[in-house]
Formats: C-alpha cells, structure tokens, sequence
C-alpha cells in the first residue's frame, strides 16, 4: 500500500500533491456551499455578475487556477467568509483526513436568523422554569388570566413545549 | 467513503501500482491527489468526467476512473466489490496507446473479477486513507 506520508518526503510531490488536493477542496466547498443555500448555478453567478460558464469552471476540480479575487467574489455572493492559511503538511493531512468538503456553511443572515432563534429559545425555557419554579404544585390552567401570567404568554408556553 | 483496490496477478505484480511509480512526481503526485479526492467523496457524487459506467454487454458491472496524465486518457476500469465502499480496478487502458476499449480488454478484465471473486486477496488496498 502506497502510504501518504511516505510519498509526501518528495519535496515535488507534495507540493504539486498540496496545489491539487486544495484547488479540488475549494471547488467542492464552492458546490457544497452553494447547493446548501439552494442556489442555482445561474443564480449564483448572477449574485457574482458572472456567466453560469464561471461557476461551472470554479466547481470544477480539476480546474484548480483561482485568484484569490475569484474567491472573495464567490464568498460575497454566498455571503460566507473565505479564509486562508498557512498550515504545515502534518495538519494538511490531518483536515483532509477530518474536514468533510460538504460541511455546511450558514450565510451571513441565516447565521442571524439561527442566533435570534438560539436566543428566543434559551429565554422561552428561562422564563418557563422560572415560571415553573413559581408555580410548583399549583394547578395551572393554560389561561391567560391567571396568577403568573403577565410574565409568562400561553403562547410561550406552547412554543416551548414544542422546542423542548 | 470508497477505497480503491488494485488486482494482483498470481505472482503479486501489481502493473497499477508499477504504472503510477513510474510516472514523474509531479505527475505521481496530480493522479493520486485526483485519486485520493474521488475516494474522499461519497460513492454516489462520483460522476463525470472522472468517473462512468461502461456501457455493453461485455462490460455489465464495469466503472471507469478517468485520468488525464501527460496528454494520456487513462482510463482505470473496475467494479465495485461484494465489500461495501471497496472500488476494485482491474484493468488499465491507455486510449493514445492502445485505441478504444474492444472486446479483448473486457475479457481480461472479466477474467480478473472472477478471479477476485474466487481469491478476494488478489485485491489490495492502494493508497492509504
């Protein structure tokens, strides 16, 4: 068995090896990220201003010749952030070992969608174990004219019911 | 994720794993980095152009891995074993060198699979994951 590590003492080797796996890498992520946000390829490359003909050639992995340009252009249009680094071969093997090309990748206003939605939830169950607390062994009618009420809406109640 | 697997004639040789040693280290390091891409991608996403079934009777069961090395069309012919994920290539073919695919090579590589499927250590594991 042909071993990686093995192949990559060949100063050549690995770095051709590096240049490929990443340019593939960024062409799948671009795909992933893209099919995740449930774009077209034409509507993303409206976003870009680009034909369908771009995005076809950067999802493409054995294209493998982006500018860093390119790139930034493709993170605005998905409204992601692309970022680059140095890392050495040892940790290079290790994310191509343990960094699947399909992990998903929220926009920009999804991400604030999912934080309100985070935070709408954690204070529903605040409010509702305070709420709980208080009303320990008291039978509570889901009205919203009892005792307890004004801090707690039956809707709340019903929605955290739901989430939990 | 899929793994890729060589056949072995019954002396051990394994023309595969000669081809790809012979190549420079660029070129090595291009087909296994294209290599080791498709086995990092599920099954079901492998596609063309790197990646097809053969049509034909005599090529039921057999899928092509595509490579473009140094202005050759490689074309690595196999199937996918009885184990889950496992690509098993039996045959290459150099279309600059030896024409299109014809008969005779589907009988070798016919001939191959019934022996894996008689041996199943006729087959080793290529690259490691």
């Amino acid at each position: 068995m042909r071993k990686l590590a093995d192949e990559l003492k060949d100063k050549v080797f690995r770095h051709v090896y590096a240049v490929t796996r990443v340019g593939q890498r960024i062409a799948h992520r671009i795909k992933a990220i893209r099919e995740g946000q449930d774009l077209t390829q034409g509507a993303f490359g409206e976003r870009m201003g680009k034909k369908q003909s771009v995005v076809t050639r950067l999802e493409d992995p054995d294209y493998g010749k982006f500018s860093l340009r390119s790139l930034h252009e493709a993170a605005a249009a998905l409204d992601v952030v692309l970022w680059v680094d140095f890392i050495s071969f040892d940790e290079f093997q290790r994310r191509l070992r343990t960094e699947p090309h399909d992990a998903p990748v929220l926009s920009y206003e999804a991400e604030q969608l999912a934080n309100a939605r985070s935070a709408r939830t954690a204070a529903l169950i605040e409010n509702a174990s305070s709420w709980a607390a208080m009303t320990q062994g008291v039978h509570f009618p889901f009205t919203d004219d009892v005792a307890g009420a004004e801090t707690v809406k039956r809707r709340d109640i019903l929605e955290f019911r739901r989430a939990a | 994720m899929p793994i890729l697997l060589t056949f072995r004639t019954s002396t051990g040789r394994d023309e595969f794993d000669e081809w790809y040693g012979s190549l420079s280290s660029i070129t090595r390091a291009k087909v296994r980095a294209t290599l080791d891409d498709l086995a990092a991608l599920p099954a079901a996403q492998w596609d063309r152009p790197r990646y097809g079934h053969l049509k034909g009777d005599n090529w039921k069961g057999f899928h092509e891995i595509i490579l473009k090395v140094e202005g050759h069309h490689i074309r690595l012919v196999g199937y996918w074993g009885p184990i889950q994920g496992q690509f098993i290539i039996v045959l290459r073919h150099d279309k600059n060198e030896q024409g299109a695919l014809a008969s005779k090579h589907s009988k070798v590589a016919r001939d191959r699979r019934a022996e894996v499927q008689i041996n199943p250590a006729r087959a080793k594991v290529w690259f490691d994951a």
